[in-house]
């Protein structure tokens, strides 16, 4: 019953993983690459991890490594959904279709005219471009998560334009199912599962809207007072979105985003993105293990001449389409720019359509490598490109090069954090912190509260948030550097203990409560700039109110 | 996929039911993934298993991190003293109950071990729930969770290789032991260091703490212990201040995710039982529930507690938790046990861990106070009696600000009679001169012998809620006065109905921050 093999391989990649990230952080490599190279290291080189072209469509019930890597992409994809909303998605609708569409003929076009140039025949031609066609929803929506970027207008670019790339890929698969039969191809049959597609696309859009304005949010209000229960219930839905969306032969990717959506108008999204945050950062570091391990680039070194022009073109060819098609929808320079350097770099779905081609007898191996060792090259490039691309934006645009595209040279409004400053904030709404906001408020202080508990923020005259100051971002997300004055009324001792030392860390004043005397002493140690003993307090009104009533007076 | 879809959906029911209805979620989690596969929804147990096997390492790492002996304040000596009778106790109870039901030896010591070891999951969370972590009891009850962990992890390498000879045995010791100094060395210096010094973003330190976990785990499993020994040790690697706090955010969402798996995979994996299997299951259960309360909240009495907390706490601790699924687990991986076995304890597990917040509610513990009371009263030790005092000033909880308060009730002239479960707290209340007598300031026997309805100023510091009602049901109204603290207005407001004068920790707590405020905070200059 019980095999070790998955807790072992689960195991090897998680350490090189690490290993490979605390190598990265101080040259400054971002983890993605860090991740790629790690499996490049443990499939290619070392060949501990042999990891097969798992068609991720259709994934069996293994429970192998291929499973885990998957997971990690639907938690991406729905984190993406969770972090927008209907109309963030609604007003980039048309220019992602256009550009989705647009971007996919012309690479394809502008591909297979380069590799037959290249000495390559019809059929291979014609792999390779539409290998070349599709960029990484993964690696793109991962760069612009740690950027923090997501939100923003060309992020929503973007996203919306994988969703378009990924209703190609289905449309793709479905042909290319139709190739790979021995029978001749029913054209038929192939505009069937077209069809079918787009209906279950309406279908799923039609049921997550619902979802989300009618359906969730009674339930998801009643059920985040247990956090254990609101992050199982919302991973229910989003494997309930995905089962569904494979149901009706949509890819999981959209299931996933989907699922995020609707849960992302409730009051509860931003501290289910904190919590899923980082079951999401497990799973994927797998995923891109996995992805390095899969790339045998050793038959495309022979060919590095090919592997480094097809790189070219999708590092420096796929953005100009971009940036062409984009700027033609009226959006400013900096955003068609922004979102156009999102799109260097071709996708683990690349691989797979080429092992799909291969195991059809139609490309040999050499191209399956060819494709890996761009996908290489590519990726690694266009994760510094995305970082790094409001510096890359300054010079072409210095250069003048941006003037060829006659975007609108001014600036896109791009919505931005509204970042609070010397603002007091408390921790914890029971009845001492509810007193403290309300008090604080009175003051004329910028008072934002936080609370697990969405009910007991309600009615407070002050900003507030739900979430946990245990992690990190919630930290960032409510600008504790810049606070003036941090307190906690909690009664959780270890929390209490954690947000002194964070504030400590950080230089901010911070008044923490100690609920219980067996608590004050720890407290103390830590030197906070206030503590509240609110029972040593109390007893002193105790003795007080004795004296009211003679029992000490003389 | 779908399998995992289903267990999803199967966990997100139970913890819904657990929310609604206000029920631990562990055993609930295990009854629907016993539900799913008496459906035949649930796949091939070898999906399961990769399930459990990781699900497994992230229960007992979540719970190794969560491990801090300061928690334990005061109490640690008879938290010692408690659990280690505790485990001896019901250790040999499924010794013996195993072997007369005709198992061999290696299952009824995997069973004994099993049913030692109550579950952290459950008491912590019904600790926090009802307010009791700061309570001595509360303290108490978490040492001895703490003890019977840690003898469990211990013990387990032993047990995992005892039918390998005592070479294995003594090889098996030694490997533990290494892994502890290894964890040690991480408390002290290398977690640290990795995870505070190096200043690690919330995407290294969840792959750090991470890597810890699956390097303990792959060194155990070289080191041929099991891998839940490791995986134990590398949370107690990671328990440190203020490395457990930085991890625990990142942490948490994992364990959340993979502990519910985990138990609906485990429900799983479970076989309805035979009559044999009922029967031992019985006597297990009767074992745990009836015949370990009474000697724990002896030896609870023993230590110092109250009656009161000693049944509450012996309550508490009756049942068998996650760690006994774990030794269960183990026995089935080195395959010493049989699933039929694994069935058992699971379902004591579950039937126990059930029936934990009905056995530790005050519907149950009063009335068997009254019980014990009239008990030890029958057997020749009653409390002093009661003087006929008029006018007096009764203190319920004579923490250390009331002492002063004593001091200077006493300096005036005032006669002054102390109710305090704590022995340190009477024997001081008695150097000062004050009437002092042992016990619970809500139970009504103890305040007719304060004579509290007699009294001028009645002072209640307890700290529950109920306890204050039913004080106040007893004194309340104009005469005496009852003074009592209470954390917020609106259980001050409670109780001013009930003809108490409440004294509000939240709303002193506040003025005396504000006062601090208006002094040392003032408002930049725009």
């Amino acid at each position: 019953m019980f095999d070790h093999l998955l807790i072992q391989t689960v195991g090897v990649i998680i350490v090189t993983a690490a290993v490979a990230v605390m190598i990265a952080r101080p040259l400054q490599i971002p983890s993605i690459v860090a991740y790629l190279f790690a499996g490049l290291l443990l499939g290619p080189v070392l060949g501990v991890l042999a990891v097969e072209h798992v068609e991720a469509h259709a994934a069996h019930e293994t429970g192998d490594i291929g499973i885990i890597a998957e997971v990690g992409i639907i938690l991406l994809l729905f984190l993406v959904g969770l972090e927008l909303s209907f109309d963030k998605i609604r007003d980039v609708g048309k220019v992602a279709i256009a550009a989705g569409l647009g971007q996919v003929v012309f690479t394809a076009l502008g591909g297979f005219v380069i590799a037959w140039l290249l000495g390559f025949s019809a059929v291979e031609s014609a792999f390779l471009a539409i290998a070349l066609t599709f960029s990484s929803t993964v690696v793109v929506v991962k760069v612009l998560d740690q950027k923090g970027e997501l939100d923003s207008l060309y992020g929503r670019i973007a996203v919306g334009i994988f969703l378009v790339q990924d209703m190609v890929v289905i449309i793709m698969l479905t042909v290319l199912t139709g190739l790979g039969t021995a029978e001749a191809m029913d054209p038929a049959r192939v505009a069937v599962g077209i069809l079918k597609a787009f209906a279950g696309m309406a279908l799923m859009l039609g049921l997550a809207v619902l979802a989300g304005r009618y359906l969730l949010a009674r339930p998801f209000a009643w059920i985040s007072r247990s956090s254990w229960a609101l992050i199982i219930w919302s991973l229910c839905l989003c494997f309930a979105f995905v089962a569904l969306a494979r149901t009706l032969g949509l890819s999981q990717e959209i299931g996933a985003f989907l699922a995020g959506l609707s849960l992302a108008q409730l009051g509860c999204s931003a501290d289910l993105r904190r919590r899923v945050h980082p079951l999401m950062n497990f799973f994927v570091a797998v995923f891109f293990v996995t992805l390095g391990a899969q790339m045998q680039i050793d038959e495309a070194i022979a060919q590095w001449d090919a592997s480094l022009i097809l790189s070219l073109f999708v590092l420096i060819g796929n953005p100009f389409i971009f940036m062409w098609i984009i700027a033609r929808f009226g959006y400013g320079e900096r955003t068609s720019f922004m979102t156009s350097v999102t799109v260097a770099q071709i996708s683990e779905f690349s691989f797979i359509f080429a092992a799909m081609g291969m195991s059809a007898g139609l490309i040999d191996a050499s191209i399956l490598s060819l494709v890996a060792l761009v996908g290489l090259v590519t990726i690694v490039g266009s994760v510094y490109m995305i970082l790094y691309s409001q510096r890359l934006y300054e010079i072409t645009r210095r250069s003048g090069l941006l003037r060829l595209f006659r975007a609108r040279p001014e600036q896109d409004a791009d919505g931005g954090e509204l970042g609070l400053r010397d603002h007091v904030i408390v921790v914890g709404m029971n009845a001492l912190g509810r007193q403290l906001v309300r008090a604080l408020h009175e003051r004329g202080e910028t008072v934002l509260a936080i609370d697990t508990d969405p009910l007991k923020l309600a009615g407070l005259p002050a900003r507030t948030m739900t979430g946990n100051i245990d992690y990190q971002a919630v930290l960032h997300d409510i600008g504790l550097p810049r606070a003036r004055l941090a307190i906690t009324a909690l009664k959780i001792e270890d929390t209490n203990r954690l947000f002194v030392y964070r504030c400590k860390e950080l230089g901010v004043p911070v008044a923490v409560h100690g609920f219980d005397r067996s608590v004050l002493a720890d407290l103390r140690e830590q030197a906070p700039t206030y503590l509240i003993d609110s029972k040593s307090a109390a007893d002193q009104r105790l003795e007080a109110q004795l004296r009211d009533l003679g029992a000490l007076t003389q | 996929m779908t399998t995992l879809t289903t267990i999803l959906a199967a966990a997100a029911l139970a913890l819904g039911l657990a929310r609604w209805r206000r029920l631990p979620a562990v055993p609930l989690l295990i009854v629907t993934g016993i539900l799913l596969d008496g459906f035949g929804l649930l796949p091939a147990r070898e999906v399961l298993g990769d399930i459990l096997l990781l699900g497994l390492a992230f229960v007992v790492f979540f719970v190794g991190a969560e491990l801090d002996p300061r928690r334990v304040g005061n109490h640690r000596r008879a938290a010692l003293g408690v659990g280690l009778a505790q485990f001896l106790l019901l250790g040999i109870v499924g010794l013996v109950v195993t072997r007369l039901a005709g198992f061999d030896w290696i299952t009824a010591l995997y069973v004994a071990l099993a049913i030692t070891a109550s579950s952290t999951l459950v008491v912590v969370t019904l600790l926090r729930q009802r307010q009791q972590f700061f309570e001595p009891f509360g303290r108490l009850v978490v040492g001895v969770l703490l003890v019977q962990d840690l003898l469990v992890v211990l013990l387990l390498p032993a047990l995992a290789r005892a039918t390998d000879g005592v070479g294995a045995i003594t090889q098996g010791v030694l490997g533990t032991l290494a892994l502890v100094a290894l964890a040690g060395a991480c408390v002290r210096w290398i977690s640290p260091w990795l995870l505070v010094r190096m200043k690690q973003d919330e995407e290294s330190t969840l792959l750090i703490v991470l890597a810890i976990l699956f390097m303990f785990v792959g060194l155990a499993h070289w080191l041929a212990l099991p891998e839940v020994t490791g995986a134990f040790l590398a949370g107690v690697a990671l328990s440190g201040f203020p490395v457990r706090g930085l991890v625990r955010g990142q942490v948490t969402s994992l364990a959340d995710f993979f502990i519910a798996l985990f138990f609906v995979a485990l429900g799983g994996l479970v076989s309805f039982p035979g009559a044999r299997q009922v029967l031992v299951e019985s006597i297990l259960l009767a074992g745990i529930l009836l015949f370990a309360p009474p000697l724990v909240m002896l030896i609870g009495r023993r230590a110092g507690l109250t009656v009161r907390a000693s049944i509450e706490g012996a309550h508490l601790l009756a049942q068998c938790g996650e760690f006994g699924v774990v030794v269960a687990l183990v026995g089935v991986q080195q395959g010493h046990i049989g699933p039929n076995v694994l069935a058992i304890i699971v379902l004591v597990a579950v039937v126990t861990m059930m029936l934990t917040p009905l056995m530790a509610s005050d519907a149950v513990t009063w009335p068997m106070q009254r019980l014990l009371m009239r008990w030890t009263s029958r057997r020749g030790e009653p409390p002093a009696p009661a003087e006929r005092r008029h006018g007096h000033i009764v203190l319920l909880g004579c923490g250390s600000h009331m002492r002063t308060v004593l001091q200077k009730l006493l300096a005036r002239g005032h006669e002054v009679v102390v109710v305090d479960e704590d022995p340190d707290a009477v024997a001081y209340a008695r150097r000062q001169g004050a009437v002092a007598i042992r016990g619970e300031g809500a139970d009504y026997r103890m305040l007719r012998i304060a004579r509290a309805r007699e009294a001028r100023v009645v002072v209640s510091t307890m700290r529950r809620m109920e306890d204050n009602i039913r004080l106040l049901r007893f004194a309340g109204g104009s005469e005496p006065h009852v003074l009592v603290r209470v954390f917020s207005s609106d259980d001050g407001a409670r109780l001013e109905v009930l003809g108490g004068i409440p004294i509000v920790e939240s709303d002193a707590g506040a003025e005396a921050f504000l006062q601090w405020f208006d002094q040392n905070m003032p408002m930049p200059r725009a």
